[in-house]
């Protein structure tokens, strides 16, 4: 009946897998979802909980899709489908304060669709496949690393993890909120658009391209958070646009980016604000989620 | 039987129209149930011949009109495309519009041009040659007036009178078309491939002619730009109007009329010889981002859904312009795609209107805790169409992209990306009014109803919608899903198979 138009069929068909790499990430959505998940059902009000129960299991369900995906369109349908019920769960627990960096958060989540839209139909147009093994290879064949394809991966994964920051606290009352418990699961949820570097260039790990395509998406996503936090959430002033490159910039330091030397300088900046945040019991999430992070990353290292 | 089947699939909706015509006003339970009856009775010969066309069966039904030129009703795969949408979704209409209508005046009226508004479009899907093509637009044309001119408000005749000018028009440029094309030609009949392809190299402007006096005449319907002025107008009609104007009847006759032009007048690899397709790509690509970026500056919520409109139709010329077999799938299928989403985003604005007042998105704070079933419906459709997965949106534009890139047309990747950032941009905002700020205070004029946040009759044709759009999407390549009926057009243009 369909012979002369071959097209794979979307999303039937796509195949969960659990190797070690998702067995490993996996379990890490889970505690993080059931820690956040606990913190949130105590600390939201009668009313709201279904509504939130509605779109805090919609996060964790599109998430779990998303990491045993073994096919790049339910991957894709998986993080999408993630990231804004991650946008819709901290509108529900953050309410209107959340707005202006929920609107830079849709923002970048609908750009890094976008861009990956476009990744994975360039890919399909040498592969003519949906597999990860094929796009992978595809993905080799056009170049890899400093290429076209090569750019929107780190521009897709950039953008997610720009998202992210957008959470983080930053000096100056850069943002009118704080942030709150489901911060360690938007980790996860960011932390997506790093898998998808994971999954087009090297599951194992091994080769040395996989870690500069992650080491380009955090650059990325350190242009995109301050191309956000000007254009979008207004931040004309030079003074402050400065204090957003400096706390930026250390920010790649924590996150291993090659500035280690400034990790002294900025523990000494944000003691007062951790401290300030310990105090409103919030800093228990960031450091689950931190240590969860830091899990993550050594049981990639053992799988590799 | 295979002549018998196509006139009864017309006959179903005109022979209830006009009954209809001849009821007393107070008759209101005959009159729903002689409505749901017309529709019922098509959606089971749509069925039927889904079952035979599938399997190869032809239904075709010829009567002699003119000399050499007859009125023919015939079912190939691409007419049953649109006819299947046209009867679902007007058995869900019918519904919608009995609840919504249920205090108006002048329902008798209302009712029997919907009723001759869906013969028409049945018409449409189903005519084997251009006469008969013409004859059943004109239809669509005359019958949609009084219902867009209904509330007879000077604003509503002034929408019409703009709907008749334009549309009168188009139907005048496609008879010149027509007249033209016979004259070379000597029949007008729709055949795969076309009917010019036998036609030397002497004719080719001519041809091109032709093919702008075509695609002018049905563009005009399908709102593509520049004629595409009358369609935020007609939003003055009752939402079951507005809803058969979007997604059932008139635009999809445009868009539906393009795809007969193209394949079935011209053939599409001939037409792409003439070097009419890539302008009529870029008309196209035009067209959806202008809508887009209309969209943006509406605050009536149905201007905005027109505009949406205007720019989401124009992705079925696109599919078809790019002269490519998976592309022609991605613009065939959002025929359907767009037909199922936006008739969901009018029904839940009518819900919104009707229940509580609400006619701007500036009054929507808050009414997601109001009315969460139909802004749950809203949300899904919405997120169709910007392209989130696994909402049906997706495959349209998945597959329009993979079509791009096999022709080499990667621009187009470019159109969709923006266009699904400025559906992003207009459709999100009122998903965060709606469901994360307080409501202002009392909504304009709320009615409340005994067993749900509004009419059940209202609530649930945009829920069965919402979870149809969900459905496509999940499930696009079950066989008889509207992917592969279009794989099946796709086949026979491309393929002859």
């Amino acid at each position: 009946m369909t012979s002369g138009v071959a097209l794979d069929p979307v999303l039937q068909g796509s195949r969960l897998a659990s190797g070690p790499l998702e067995l490993a990430l996996l379990a890490a959505v889970i505690v993080l979802w059931l820690l956040f998940g606990a913190w949130l059902w105590r600390a939201s009000e009668r009313m709201h909980r279904v509504a939130l129960a509605v779109v805090y299991g919609c996060v964790v369900v599109a998430l779990c899709a998303g990491v045993l995906a073994q096919e790049a369109l339910l991957f894709y349908t998986g993080i999408s489908i993630a990231g804004y019920a991650t946008v819709a769960t901290l509108l529900a627990v953050h309410g209107v304060d959340h707005a202006r960096t929920a609107a830079a958060q849709a923002m970048l989540l609908v750009l890094g669709d976008l861009i990956l839209f476009e990744l994975l139909a360039y890919l399909y147009s040498e592969a003519q496949a949906t597999g990860f093994g094929e796009l992978r290879a595809a993905y080799r064949e056009k170049g890899g690393g400093l290429s076209f394809v090569g750019g929107l991966l780190v521009a897709t994964g950039g953008c997610r993890i720009a998202g992210l920051l957008l959470l983080a606290p930053l000096p100056g009352r850069l943002y009118p909120w704080r942030p709150g418990a489901v911060t360690g699961l938007l980790c996860v949820a960011m932390v997506a658009g790093l898998l998808l570097g994971v999954r087009l260039v090297d599951p194992s790990l091994a080769a040395p391209e996989v870690w500069y395509t992650l080491l380009g998406m955090l650059g990325a996503a350190l242009v995109a958070h301050l191309l956000v936090v000007t254009c979008v959430l207004s931040l004309a002033r030079r003074g402050g646009l400065l204090q957003g490159v400096s706390v930026l910039a250390s920010r790649a330091a924590v996150f291993g980016a090659g500035m280690l030397a400034r990790v002294g300088e900025l523990t000494m900046r944000l003691a007062p604000r951790l401290r300030a945040l310990e105090q409103r019991f919030l800093s228990w999430s960031v450091a689950v989620a931190t240590a969860t992070a830091f899990a993550v990353l050594v049981a990639l290292s053992a799988v590799s | 039987m295979s002549f018998l089947l196509p006139l009864a699939l017309v006959a179903s909706s005109l022979v209830t129209g006009l009954i209809i015509f001849a009821l007393a006003e107070e008759s209101v339970r005959l009159r729903t149930a002689l409505n749901l009856l017309g529709a019922l009775s098509k959606l089971l010969l749509v069925g039927w011949m889904l079952l035979g066309v599938y399997n190869g069966v032809e239904y075709e039904a010829r009567f002699k009109l003119l000399p050499g030129l007859p009125l023919v009703l015939r079912a190939d795969a691409l007419a049953l495309l649109f006819v299947t949408l046209s009867a679902q979704l007007w058995f869900l209409t019918t519904i919608y519009a009995v609840g919504y209508l249920e205090d108006s005046p002048h329902r008798s009226r209302f009712f029997g041009f919907f009723s001759l508004c869906v013969t028409a479009t049945v018409g449409v899907a189903m005519a084997g040659n251009l006469l008969t093509f013409i004859v059943f637009y004109e239809m669509l044309t005359l019958s949609t007036y009084p219902l867009v001119v209904h509330r007879g408000t000077p604003v509503a005749r002034r929408a019409g009178e703009t709907y008749l000018l334009y549309t009168v028009l188009g139907g005048v440029l496609l008879l010149l078309g027509a007249a033209w094309l016979y004259t070379l030609t000597g029949t007008l009949e729709f055949r795969p491939q076309g009917i010019v392809s036998d036609l030397d190299a002497s004719h080719h402007k001519a041809l091109v002619g032709i093919f702008v006096l075509l695609i002018a005449g049905v563009g005009v319907k399908a709102a593509l730009l520049p004629l595409h002025g009358w369609l935020p107008k007609a939003m003055v009609a009752p939402a079951p109007a507005s809803a058969l104007l979007h997604a059932v009847a008139v635009v999809k006759a445009g868009a539906f009329g393009i795809v007969r032009v193209v394949y079935d007048i011209f053939g599409v690899q001939f037409a792409a010889g003439l070097g009419v397709m890539m302008p009529l790509a870029w008309l196209a690509s035009a067209t959806i981002l202008y809508g887009s970026v209309r969209a943006l500056f509406q605050d009536d919520l149905k201007r905005r859904l027109a505009y949406s409109t205007v720019s989401q139709v124009s992705y079925i010329a696109l599919g078809v312009a790019l002269v490519g077999p998976i592309a022609s799938v991605g613009g065939l299928v959002h025929l359907v795609h767009q037909g199922i989403m936006k008739i969901t985003l009018f029904f839940c604005a009518g819900n919104l209107a009707e229940t509580l007042g609400i006619h701007k998105i500036s009054e929507m704070n808050g009414v997601g805790r109001r009315m969460p079933w139909t802004m749950g419906a809203f949300t899904v459709a919405a997120l169709g169409m910007i392209g989130v997965p696994p909402v049906a949106g997706f495959i349209s534009k998945w597959y329009l992209g993979l079509g791009a890139m096999e022709v080499g047309a990667g621009w187009v990747l470019l159109v969709l990306a923006g266009s699904s950032a400025l559906n992003a941009m207009y459709f999100l905002p009122i998903l965060y009014r709606a469901w994360f700020l307080q409501a202002d205070g009392e909504w304009p004029h709320e009615r409340h109803y005994p067993r749900a946040e509004t009419s059940l009759a209202l609530l649930i044709p945009p829920l069965v919608t919402a979870a149809l759009a969900l459905a496509v999407g999940l499930f696009a390549s079950v066989p008889y899903s509207p992917q592969e009926w279009a794989k099946l057009v796709v086949l026979r243009e491309f393929y002859d198979l």
